[in-house]
């Protein structure tokens, strides 16, 4: 009967603290959705959080009987986008507040759950974590120790200058990147303002934090300069535009990408594991460094195919592993046991 | 190996086109014009492009490819020496003119003996499948890409960022770093969590 309530009181605070005000902000940021009601379809609120933005840019808006504002069709979306920005800046600006709010708050609660157990209603209450109704039992206190530890390791033990800098510099990035693009209707506004937002969501910052500490430990401070977008542009279409010659793109400086090749933006982890996959290799998506499992299993299936052996990846060699991948995407499936055995399939 | 998709293909192409920073739109618009983007025999050649044995002897004469034992009739191989080509091509045409020049431009460079004309349709043809090689390479380089419903189709921040953050700590998974409970032993690893980029950099 015990173990009855201890469940029942467990959901019961694993509900409340779900629901209390504020958590949203733990899970989602400041949300996915340009405008959030519930009451409105999706497709219904990316109208009117644009006709709001339209009002805002000073842009014609079509006003509605139920008092909400349309973009006209013929707005000019530039200006759209551009204001929408500064709105997102702003609701971005409110959430890094609430994040070093939050943050500061955190360590003493943390202290003092981990020191007196059996008074954390009152000190919850008391800190005004915003739990209420806890009626503690040894297995709901451990949910709610481990609710808090587990919200609070995400971005709240994160610096907040760290967070700050990574969020303002990818803003400040993004509008750079987006300068010379023309957003000429509905959709396109759609786009550049969700990948605006997009780099005030939690996890993206979780992300950029997570690459930054990646790349420092792989290949020093310096690895953090800033590259040019490789994959932002429009294709071109017509024949008489002059282009200047591509430069060289975003390039990889780990330090165990060997080849220009393999610091090649379009070189992803994605595309060593679909290596690894077919070559019988442990799939981590690293090719490693000179001599590595992943590198030898390159030159054994090179040597097998009738190539030159080499464990670089060079243009010519990845175009014989692009043929492997194409022949056997997965070793295991095809019932093969080394990189050997799909060098000789190749051959 | 012959060219199983147009997609395929244009994934080839951008990659290429990085490696040797060319346009893959011009690319994919010379294999349109030349074979219709396939590996088989051409009326101008062999392969994509169309390249005839003595260009392509000409090409791998280059000291940048002839370390290499690339294949006239392997279609990537193809795509590898052609964009090779046109790099060279750009880079006289850039001393030629002394300004930006255009794709029409580069074209009767490389091919001098033919028309232009068809250059304006074949970029028309393949701009979508560069497009889509564009997307696919923007959601692999991105993980936490969104589509336009909002939706994560990046890997998202676990992934592969995870896992190599997971090595790091020597812990094997991104939970253990996000937990911070990764390297709390005194002979463990360093614990990151609650380290600053500053600190770190330090």
């Amino acid at each position: 009967m015990r173990a009855i309530w201890g469940v029942v009181l467990s959901c019961t605070l694993a509900t409340v603290v779900a629901g209390c005000n504020g958590l949203e902000y733990f899970r989602e940021g400041i949300g996915s959705e340009l405008y959030s009601s519930d009451a409105i379809g999706a497709t219904e609120n990316q109208e009117v959080y644009l006709g709001l933005i339209c009002r805002q840019a000073g842009l014609p808006s079509i006003i509605n009987a139920d008092g909400t504002a349309y973009c006209d069709q013929g707005a000019d979306w530039g200006l759209v986008v551009q204001a929408g920005m500064n709105d997102i800046d702003r609701r971005c600006d409110a959430y890094l507040a609430w994040l070093d709010d939050k943050r500061r708050s955190n360590e003493p609660i943390l202290k003092e759950l981990a020191a007196i157990s059996a008074s954390t209603l009152g000190i919850l209450n008391a800190t005004n974590a915003g739990v209420r109704a806890i009626t503690i039992t040894g297995i709901a206190f451990g949910l709610a120790a481990n609710t808090f530890v587990n919200i609070n390791s995400r971005l709240l033990s994160l610096e907040q200058s760290t967070i700050q800098s990574l969020v303002l510099d990818s803003q400040q990035r993004y509008r750079e990147n987006i300068k010379g693009t023309k957003a000429n209707n509905r959709p396109d506004a759609i786009y550049y303002l969700r990948g605006y937002l997009r780099i005030c969501l939690p996890f993206s910052i979780e992300t950029s934090v997570n690459n930054t500490v990646t790349v420092v430990h792989r290949a020093g401070p310096d690895a953090l300069g800033r590259n040019e977008p490789l994959f932002t542009r429009v294709v071109i279409t017509d024949p008489k535009q002059r282009f200047a010659i591509p430069g060289p793109g975003t390039q990889s400086k780990l330090p165990t990408r060997l080849t220009d090749n393999e610091r090649l933006s379009t070189f992803t982890a994605a595309h060593i594991r679909r290596i690894q996959q077919s070559l019988c290799v442990k799939i981590d998506g690293d090719l490693g460094p000179a001599g590595s499992v992943t590198r030898r299993a390159i030159g054994d299936f090179l040597e097998a195919a009738g190539e030159k052996r080499s464990e670089l990846v060079t243009d010519f060699v990845d175009n014989r592993l692009n043929e492997a991948i194409e022949a056997v995407p997965d070793c295991k499936k095809a019932g093969l046991v080394n990189a050997s055995q799909v060098g000789a399939r190749l051959k | 190996m012959t060219i199983t998709s147009q997609d395929t293909f244009a994934d080839v192409v951008l990659a290429k086109a990085a490696l040797r920073r060319v346009l893959p739109e011009y690319l994919a618009a010379v294999a349109k014009i030349r074979s219709g983007i396939s590996d088989g025999p051409a009326a101008t050649g062999i392969g994509p492009f169309g390249i005839i044995q003595a260009d392509w002897d000409a090409a791998l004469a280059d000291p940048d490819l002839s370390a290499d034992p690339f294949k006239i009739t392997r279609w990537r191989d193809q795509v590898s020496v052609f964009a090779i080509m046109t790099s060279k091509a750009q880079a006289a045409l850039a001393l030629k003119l002394k300004r930006n020049f255009s794709m029409e431009e580069l074209y009767a460079e490389q091919f001098s003996n033919d028309s232009v004309n068809p250059l304006a349709q074949a970029l028309q043809d393949i701009a979508p499948i560069i497009t889509g090689a564009l997307n696919r390479a923007q959601i692999e380089a991105d993980p936490t890409i969104l589509d336009s419903a909002g939706n994560l189709i990046g890997e998202g921040a676990g992934g592969i960022l995870g896992e190599l953050v997971g090595k790091i700590e020597s812990k094997g998974d991104y939970n253990a770093f996000n937990r911070g409970t990764a390297g709390v032993s005194t002979g463990g690893p360093i614990n990151l969590v609650s380290m600053t980029i500053g600190e770190i950099r330090a």
